[in-house]
């Protein structure tokens, strides 16, 4: 082939250039370290780079999020043992003070020193972490967890909030505990709540015998209860009562001892309408004292009210409690096709309809005595049971306090003068119960140190998962993007000879000319 | 004897002018598109006898320099495909610019977030870390319009290029016409004209059409536009996009009108630009803008969610990305008449990166196509009418009153709406890009640390005489615009209670607490009608759903058992929000797929594009050597060959000069032997 002068320069310049490029890309991998220097060097690679790199950024945080939670858990952890080295000492002193040689004047020591320590519990109770927010505080970390809220009486501010911390790829680790779980521990006496818009309805509530579980069993066994109070007939004072548990069925009472579904009391005649079960006593009133508005209208069981789609609603409540005050349960008698209803009383039969004459419902709609029933659509026979009723619901109610307060109880006893058999008794009852709730503060203790140490282990564990996992993950990235030196030199030193060669044959070629001939 | 001295002066004069041609050929051996030229020579017959110079010839194939062009176009289109593909692709990788290390340090400084979120330098340190990720987005987005704008001004100066050089080959397509007319040698002139054809065709690919040397060299551009016709050039120009703004138009003028050539040039610099924004820049751009919304309402979504330190529902983290997208209408539209058409974003994780045309195939149809797949939505068989026309509307539904030019339309997660107030034409147009401002717009909406809502609206407090094994295991918020949240601010509308029954299996009702001494059945909202939660069936592990928030109960109740759920009033160390956003890194919000996923999805498709451009271009180029080699063996000059004529013509000078002698002898002789 011919080849043409030019083609000759240009074409051994090119491979030069061709080679020098060569050079320096492998110059640029030897220097940096690195085989991929843009992502179109390998694309699927250098999307596999980002997501190493993203992984190994994640695990540098878990690390750091490792150092945050341990720090939490271990100052957590110093906190708890030192309470329960209070709480021993404590413990030392409500038993010297039980001895029978000491003076008021003994006692008042061994308050003052239980108020040290109750002070010294205090702290620890409301210890702030580096950043000045409270340890124990649940998620209201600026709020003081314990507080004196007045008259010696402590209680607890916080919520039940745990900070959960990602620690691993797939591991949350909660970095502390709320006061509530580690030292708000120790029940109060089990007490009951009355709920609902009319509580007068019940009077006189209270727990029977605080000491037993009776109630307690009691409230766990059917859950919340509630106490429905109905007018019997059209005689006055003619009441009737109902103790629902949660699931709607009657409950058994203790006094009467019978299955308490509609149980008659007269709130006409002297006597106190006492009803106990449960563990728990009370007495009842009847609706002339209730709001008319707290009043429900209830369709009774059993009745044919299936037909009634949209439900009642009360037009005027005091219209329908002087009604049913006066008449009691009543019953809606249907006649088709007059489309008619009366309404008698079930208790005698009587005929009470408002007005003294049938009541139209052929548009559908029932309207009489402040209640109205919609969508009305009822067979010749049918008839539909109406009762008023009133109702509250009774609740278990226990709450907790801290060791504080069972201080606190000490003190106030320790200095108070014995003088009697009563006040030595409240003493020695107030010392057995100050022992056993330092028992039951030292078992939560406990079992928050175990649990506090347990996290703190899976941390450790974490960090060594974590640290193998970057270690894995800086194996893979470096096979991926780093350069293989030995192979990158020998590479480099090949295209330093070939581009040596290059240059020479450039040379000697461009020696050859015939004109150096034509001399 | 004359005979001799005119044969001899012939060959002088023959010899001579070959020897001027080799010095020619010498030269130029450096002239870029120079062919080297040759002497045809002729004997002369009897009587005459002698030599004469019958031409100057030009060495040169035609095919080979057409192949020349076409393989320049080719090269000269990669090889600017490349540059700008490297500078994308080093721009995206690289740590300083791309957005992956900086979604890890913005994630990475929420984690401080969720160690202590009450930390109020924490919580700046995020706001820092958000604020310079935004600033990364825009930058990366300005990277993008840079490299937009100078492809623009790149094609704007290569079109004007484009009309010099067409007028040039026009006025030599003339001279070389009047030279051969005048049966005059034109050799430079065509060696010029190739030039200015080869130059043309680095710029803007060309199809030739010639018959001959000696003929005009006709030149067309895209889908035969003429750009030089005989003595007549044609002029090229670039326009503002119609109706997408980042996308100018080449034109080409002919006879005083504009016809748009851009979408079928392939070759030359113009051709491998054009390809270049289209294939390349604009779908990444796309991409950033997808990601941007995607990041910032599913960021948003969660925000809202949340509480920040002062104890208010989390307002939005970034600017609304909703509407960010746009929809216009195609210059050449009948109906020109649309008021605010607009895109509304629905769903992110539906989002496509993708511009997407919709177009009246008749008055009461349309089709659109998505232009990143060439997809089409087609009425009736992809999009569903839905008479009801409910806002927000369904996935793939429509609703169009044509006659007055309404027309609303979801597909991908979004919603388009076009309001003509007329009838539209068949062949109206719109383009709509939804995603394509999205990195430009991002911003974030807040300026305080204290601003982040790290912590849940609601608190979930255990009833402490509570004796079953049952726990709350999550509280969710479902939808934090509901009354529950937005009636009072800082209060829980109503407060909660979930209290357990003493049926078989477990039952519990929910109790609205907003008087605690007067708990009643709390009223669920969403279903139709309202319902009262009481006596609810309990499933362990199954949200239970309540008004905007739902909350997950976990193990064995025991009847009583109570939980309260109020709003988080001063939980300023609950980092529950700020755990639920730093688990958005990991979350798959869009196509299936993670923020950073995404964005390695678009480094890898940009890494191979570049890489798949770097093979091509050397190809082209190692083709393009091929084929100038091919035309430089035939056209060029080679020195030695020329040293070898220097000789030879030289030779045969000084034989000739020695006929003159010889003629002169044999004359002298003669007047010697008469005298």
């Amino acid at each position: 082939m011919r080849i043409s002068t030019q083609q000759l320069f240009n074409r051994s310049v090119a491979q030069m250039q061709n080679q020098q490029t060569l050079l320096a890309n492998t110059q640029a991998q030897i220097s940096s370290g690195k085989r991929l220097l843009v992502p179109s060097d390998d694309p699927i690679a250098a999307a596999q780079i980002l997501k190493l790199d993203r992984e190994l950024a994640r695990f540098e945080k878990f690390d750091d999020n490792i150092d945050v939670a341990t720090r939490r858990l271990q100052l957590e952890e110093t906190v708890l043992d030192q309470a329960d080295i209070a709480s021993d000492r404590m413990k030392e002193l409500t038993i010297q003070a039980g001895s029978a040689t000491l003076t008021d004047q003994d006692r008042g020591f061994i308050a003052e020193e239980l108020r040290q320590l109750q002070g010294f519990l205090g702290g620890l109770m409301n210890t702030k972490d580096s950043q000045g927010e409270y340890l124990f505080a649940g998620g209201k970390a600026k709020t003081q967890p314990f507080a004196d809220i007045g008259a010696g009486n402590f209680a607890y501010q916080g919520d039940d909030g745990q900070r959960f911390i990602q620690v691993g790829a797939a591991l949350q680790i909660a970095s502390n505990d709320s006061g509530r779980a580690v030292f708000d521990v120790i029940p109060d006496d089990i007490d009951v709540t009355v709920l609902g818009q009319d509580r007068s309805l019940v009077s006189n509530v209270t727990v029977l015998d605080p000491d037993t579980d009776d109630f307690q069993d009691f409230s766990d066994t059917f859950g919340d209860v509630r106490v429905v109070v109905s007018k019997a007939s059209d005689t006055v004072g003619d009441y009737r009562y109902s103790v629902l548990d949660s699931a709607g069925n009657a409950v058994t009472g203790t006094s009467p001892a019978v299955l308490l579904q509609d149980i008659s009391f007269d709130s006409a005649d002297a006597t106190i309408d006492t009803v106990a079960f449960g563990g728990i006593q009370l007495d009842l009133s009847d609706l002339s004292a209730i709001n008319d508005t707290a009043l429900t209208l209830d369709k009774l069981a059993g009745s044919p009210d299936t037909t009634i789609t949209s439900g009642e609603t009360i037009t005027n409540a005091a219209t329908m409690k002087a009604f049913f005050e006066a008449n009691g349960d009543v019953r809606l008698d249907f006649s088709k096709p007059a489309d008619t209803f009366t309404v008698t009383r079930i208790s005698d039969g009587a005929d009470v309809t408002p007005g003294g004459v049938p009541i139209d419902f052929s548009t559908g709609t029932i309207t009489f005595a402040g209640i109205q029933l919609t969508d009305v659509s009822i067979a010749d026979t049918d008839s539909l049971d109406l009762r008023v009723e009133s109702e509250v619901t009774l609740r278990a109610d226990e709450d907790t306090h801290s060791l504080l307060q069972t201080a606190q109880n000490l003190i106030n006893v320790l200095e108070t003068p014995i003088t009697d058999a009563t006040s030595r008794e409240i003493f020695n009852q107030t010392l057995a119960t100050t022992l056993d709730e330092l028992n039951l503060a030292k078992d939560a203790n406990l079992k928050a140190r175990t649990a506090v140490g347990a996290r703190v282990n899976t941390l450790e564990n974490s960090a060594s998962v974590n640290a193998d996992f970057k270690l894995f993950t800086q194996a893979t990235l470096s096979r991926i993007e780093d350069v293989d030196l030995a192979q990158a030199i020998s590479e480099f030193q090949l295209q330093e000879v070939t581009l040596q060669a290059a240059q020479a044959t450039f040379a000697r070629v461009q020696n050859l000319s015939l004109f150096n001939f034509l001399q | 004897m004359a005979g001799l001295l005119n044969i001899g002066i012939q060959a002088l004069n023959v010899n001579q002018a070959a020897l001027d041609i080799t010095g020619q050929n010498i030269a130029n051996v450096n002239t870029v598109g120079y062919s080297r030229q040759g002497v045809e020579l002729t004997s002369r017959a009897v009587p005459e006898l002698g030599v004469s110079l019958e031409n100057i010839n030009r060495v040169a194939d035609r095919f080979a320099t057409k192949q020349l062009w076409a393989d320049t176009a080719t090269a000269s289109s990669s090889e600017i495909f490349v540059a700008k593909a490297n500078e994308l692709d080093n721009l995206l990788a690289d740590n300083n610019t791309g957005i992956s290390t900086a979604l890890d340090e913005f994630f990475g400084a929420l984690q401080a977030g969720v160690d202590d979120p009450a930390s109020v330098p924490n919580r700046q340190v995020v706001l820092s870390e958000t604020q310079a990720l935004v600033r990364r987005f825009q930058d990366l987005d300005h990277q993008f319009e840079s490299q937009n704008i100078t492809i623009s001004d790149q094609v704007n100066a290569l079109a004007n290029q484009v009309t010099a050089l067409s007028a040039q080959v026009a006025n030599l397509n003339e001279k070389i016409a009047f030279s051969v007319a005048r049966e005059e040698p034109a050799n430079e002139l065509k060696d010029q004209r190739e030039e200015v054809v080869r130059q043309l065709s680095e710029i803007i690919g060309v199809s030739v059409q010639s018959s001959g040397e000696d003929d005009d060299i006709n030149l067309f551009v895209g889908n035969g536009q003429p750009l030089v016709i005989g003595n007549n050039a044609s002029t090229v120009s670039v326009l503002n996009g119609d109706p997408d703004p980042d996308k100018m138009r080449v034109m080409v003028n002919v006879a005083g009108r504009a016809i748009e050539v851009g979408g079928d040039i392939n070759t030359g610099q113009i051709g491998g630009l054009l390809n270049y924004r289209d294939e390349v820049l604009v779908p990444s751009w796309d991409e950033l803008g997808r990601l941007a919304i995607s990041f910032a309402e599913s960021m948003n979504e969660q925000h809202l969610k949340g509480v920040d330190l002062e104890g208010t529902m989390g307002v939005n983290l970034f600017g609304d990305l909703k509407q960010s997208g746009t929809v216009a209408a195609f210059s050449g539209n009948a109906t020109q008449t649309s008021v605010n058409p607009s895109v509304l974003i629905q769903d992110t994780s539906l989002l496509k990166a993708s511009d997407y045309t919709l177009q009246f195939t008749d008055t009461n149809d349309f089709i659109i196509i998505r232009e990143s797949d060439g997809e089409q939505f087609k009425l009736g068989t992809d999009i569903a009418f839905d008479a009801a026309n409910p806002s927000p509307m369904q996935p793939n539904t429509y609703w169009a009153d044509f006659a007055n030019g309404d027309v609303r339309v979801n597909i991908d997660g979004m919603t388009i709406s076009l309001n003509g107030q007329v009838e539209f034409q068949q062949g109206d147009k719109f383009l709509i890009q939804p995603v394509r401002s999205g990195a430009e717009l991002l911003e974030l909406a807040i300026s305080d640390g204290k601003q982040l809502a790290f912590s849940s609206p609601v608190r979930a407090t255990v009833d402490v005489d509570n004796s079953g094994s049952i726990v709350v295991e999550t509280v969710a918020i479902t939808e934090p615009g509901n009354a529950t949240f937005t009636t009072t601010a800082g209060q829980l509308n109503p407060p909660v209670d979930i209290v357990f029954n003493n049926t078989v299996p477990a039952t519990f009702d929910v109790l609205d607490i907003s008087d605690p001494n007067n708990p009643v059945p709390y009223t669920l909202n969403s279903t139709v009608p309202a319902t009262e939660l009481t006596g609810q069936a309990y499933t362990s592990g199954e949200a239970i759903q309540l008004n905007g928030f739902s909350v997950t109960l976990k193990n064995v109740p025991t009847p009583g058992d109570r939980f309260t759920f109020e709003y988080n009033t001063d939980g300023v160390g609950d980092n529950q929000n700020a755990l639920a956003l730093s688990d958005l890194q990991e979350a798959n919000t869009t196509d299936g797929a993670s923020y950073q996923d995404i964005y390695g999805r678009l480094v890898e498709s940009v890494g191979t594009r570049a890489s798949v451009a770097q093979i091509t271009a050397a190809a082209d180029k190692t083709v393009l050597g091929n084929s100038t080699a091919v035309r430089d063996s035939v056209s060029g000059v080679n020195l030695d060959e020329e040293a070898a004529n220097i000789i030879k013509f030289q030779q045969a000078y000084q034989a000739a000069a020695q006929l003159i002698t010889t003629s002169r002898l044999l004359f002298d002789t003669l007047l010697n032997a008469s005298r």
